[in-house]
């Protein structure tokens, strides 16, 4: 890299600096940070544990929330409340999104180093890739064409994935409308005397809706574009990964993965060949290699 | 303006209710153990990541011929032996029957080019060489869940001497079936791009697409209910531990055997083709297999739903075919109190009937 091309980087940088200003980068985050689990309680209970107190929380919200909308009568807006409702929805979505379809480790660290702290998490991207665009705009006439190629892959993926994260957003909130569409008929002249009873006839309503959306070939399309394009930007890294490591005179997971080919190729013949012979070698042993192997749990 | 009745008081009452059970399922949870303890076995051969594990009844064997239990390369086969009071396994012992369990591992990296044709033509047929041996016999039966019933089936067209009774339970034979969402998903999955991305297919990724299909039951409804029966007795504690364990034990998937299955089985629905399908080297049917066959299934399974288990009876007409029905779920076949009381006795007068005198 010639240090004309270096400097325009480091100032592109500063400039970036400059229109950060006074925020801290640290503090975007793609997922809730879990909370602090218990000291010396095994993982998985911790982990349990983690996720019956998030949920609690957010039962005791909901919980909160009602009783605050009741008025002397002790009747609640139905409207208000589903409107609450359908924005705690919306989040839950895309919290779900955003944990099952991440980005790749390195473009996640970027996103949290470069976006605005407020930036909600499905503009990040957005941003992301405009000021990505911005810097390819720049470097675009010093970069070797092979170096261009592969950055112009790189933003297209990203594109590809955002849009595919977008549609897929979109059907799911279509599927919370219809969901709560039910849920307000459930509720029509009814009494909420029972949380859990509530939340019962919510995930019944929700489960039709989705079981419904789910033999539609327009969802499937989209969880199946959300799911490869993610893949494909996940890979694309990871090859980008792969000529770094190369470069540095490191194995690649290329080189290994090739040798593990060949490996089972060779099992493959001797295999074969044992066959033909029909020697005892193909014979298991039949007494364990460990002594440890003999369990008596 | 449409307004609803709210009875505060009760809500009151179930909010402070719902922390009141988490603070004691925290106690609880912390108190018990979580690790699984198999019943008594012993560890026949190892190839890899694969251990053959051989399970002997506490009195004599009322059965000549054993039982080897092939499961799917999907989560772990210790659900078959979750605990004690949950385990099909020792329950299969109780009647006399020998059982050979193939627990698959968790497949390296290094795995990521076994073909389907290394798991049948190779893995699953040592294991069976393995138990004919040492059972001291000529052929044995054959039990495979769920994938492992796939794969069974396939093991069987291709070694029928080996093969002398073969048992599916929860088997998708029938991909096409209107129902099966887990198939309608994965066939929009660029699976080559999967492999080229992760090598072996994640098993946390597979959770995940597992979730997808029912989010709410599986996430919010299970937790609600969680923490209750978290405060329930030592005894449904420890089950309910032991089962959230099961479920985040996940070995990846071998990615090349990965890919030729859903290509063969979701996409081309392989097992339902009158022409069958080429697989090691050999072209498969299903109406020529030879072996009879018990086809068990859950009736309220959402994961492989009942029709597609039970489109194996229409081509297997005329041969001893025998289907049984369990008023459970996917999971409830394996380990449910319904599953543990009814299918042990089944299975071991089915081929009692069948064992050569």
């Amino acid at each position: 890299m010639t240090e004309q091309l270096l400097n325009m980087m480091r100032q592109w940088l500063e400039q970036l600096e400059q229109q950060q200003d006074g925020t801290d980068p640290s503090r975007y985050r793609q997922t809730p940070e879990p909370n602090a689990k218990p000291e010396g309680m095994p993982p998985l209970q911790a982990n349990l544990l983690h996720r019956l107190t998030r949920q609690s929380e957010e039962f005791n919200r909901f919980a909160t929330d009602l009783l605050q909308q009741c008025d002397e009568d002790k009747t609640a807006d139905l409207q208000q409340l589903l409107d609450s409702f359908h924005q705690h929805l919306d989040q839950l979505n895309l919290d779900w999104v955003l944990y099952s379809w991440p980005l790749p480790e390195q473009l996640a660290s970027a996103l949290n180093l470069l976006i605005r702290q407020d930036s909600p998490a499905t503009t990040g991207l957005t941003q992301l890739t405009e000021l990505l665009q911005q810097l390819l705009g720049t470097l675009e006439p010093h970069l070797l064409p092979s170096l261009l190629l592969q950055f112009r892959t790189s933003l297209q993926l990203m594109e590809t994935f955002e849009h595919a994260r977008a549609q897929y957003l979109v059907q799911l909130g279509q599927i919370n409308s219809e969901a709560l569409q039910a849920f307000r008929q459930q509720l029509t002249n009814s009494t909420i005397d029972d949380l859990e009873q509530l939340h019962r006839r919510w995930i019944q309503c929700y489960e039709q809706s989705y079981q419904h959306r789910l033999g539609q070939q327009e969802y499937l399309h989209a969880f199946g574009a959300l799911c490869n394009a993610a893949m494909a930007l996940r890979q694309d890294w990871q090859q980008q990964l792969e000529q770094i490591y190369a470069r540095c005179g490191l194995v690649t997971l290329s080189q290994y993965d090739e040798l593990s080919r060949q490996h089972h190729e060779l099992r493959r013949r001797v295999r074969n060949l044992e066959r033909l012979q029909g020697t005892p070698q193909n014979s298991p042993p039949l007494q364990p290699r460990d002594p440890h192997d003999a369990h008596k749990g | 303006m449409t307004r609803i009745k709210v009875d505060a008081p009760r809500i009151r009452q179930q909010a402070q209710q719902q922390l009141d059970d988490l603070a004691q399922s925290g106690k609880t949870a912390a108190r018990l153990s979580s690790t699984h303890l198999p019943t008594p076995h012993q560890v026949l051969m190892r190839s890899g990541s694969l251990r053959l594990l051989k399970f002997t009844p506490r009195n004599s064997s009322r059965l000549k011929t054993p039982l080897l239990i092939c499961y799917a390369l999907v989560n772990r086969p210790w659900v078959l032996d979750l605990s004690p009071q949950r385990s099909m396994i020792r329950n299969l012992l109780d009647e006399g029957i020998p059982v050979y369990l193939i627990d698959w591992g968790y497949p390296p990296r290094c795995d990521r080019y076994l073909t389907l044709e290394d798991y049948l033509d190779d893995l699953l047929d040592r294991c069976v060489d393995a138990v004919i041996t040492d059972s001291d016999g000529d052929a044995i039966n054959l039990m495979g869940v769920c994938q492992g019933g796939v794969l069974s089936l396939c093991y069987s067209m291709l070694f029928p001497h080996k093969v002398r009774n073969l048992i599916t339970l929860v088997t998708p034979a029938d991909t096409d079936s209107d129902n099966f969402t887990l198939s309608r998903v994965a066939r929009q999955i660029d699976v080559e791009l999967a492999t080229e991305t992760y090598g072996n297919l994640p098993g946390a990724l597979l959770n995940e697409l597992f979730t997808t299909l029912q989010p709410m039951r599986l996430g919010l409804e299970k937790r609600i209910a969680a923490a209750r029966q978290l405060c329930a007795d030592e005894e449904t504690v420890q089950h309910y531990l032991l089962m959230e364990h099961w479920l985040q034990d996940c070995p990846d998937l071998t990615g090349t055997a990965l890919k030729e299955f859903i290509q063969l089985f979701f996409r081309e629905n392989a097992l339902m083709r009158q022409e069958g399908f080429e697989l090691a080297g050999k072209r498969l049917r299903v109406a020529t297999l030879t072996q009879p066959l018990l086809n068990i299934y859950g009736q309220r399974d959402q994961l492989v739903p009942p029709e597609a288990s039970s489109a194996l009876k229409p081509i297997l007409d005329g041969k001893d075919y025998t289907e049984a029905t369990v008023d459970a779920g996917h999971i409830g076949v394996l380990n449910g109190s319904k599953a543990l009381a009814m299918l042990p006795p089944l299975i071991y007068n089915w081929l009692q009937a069948r064992e050569p005198e």
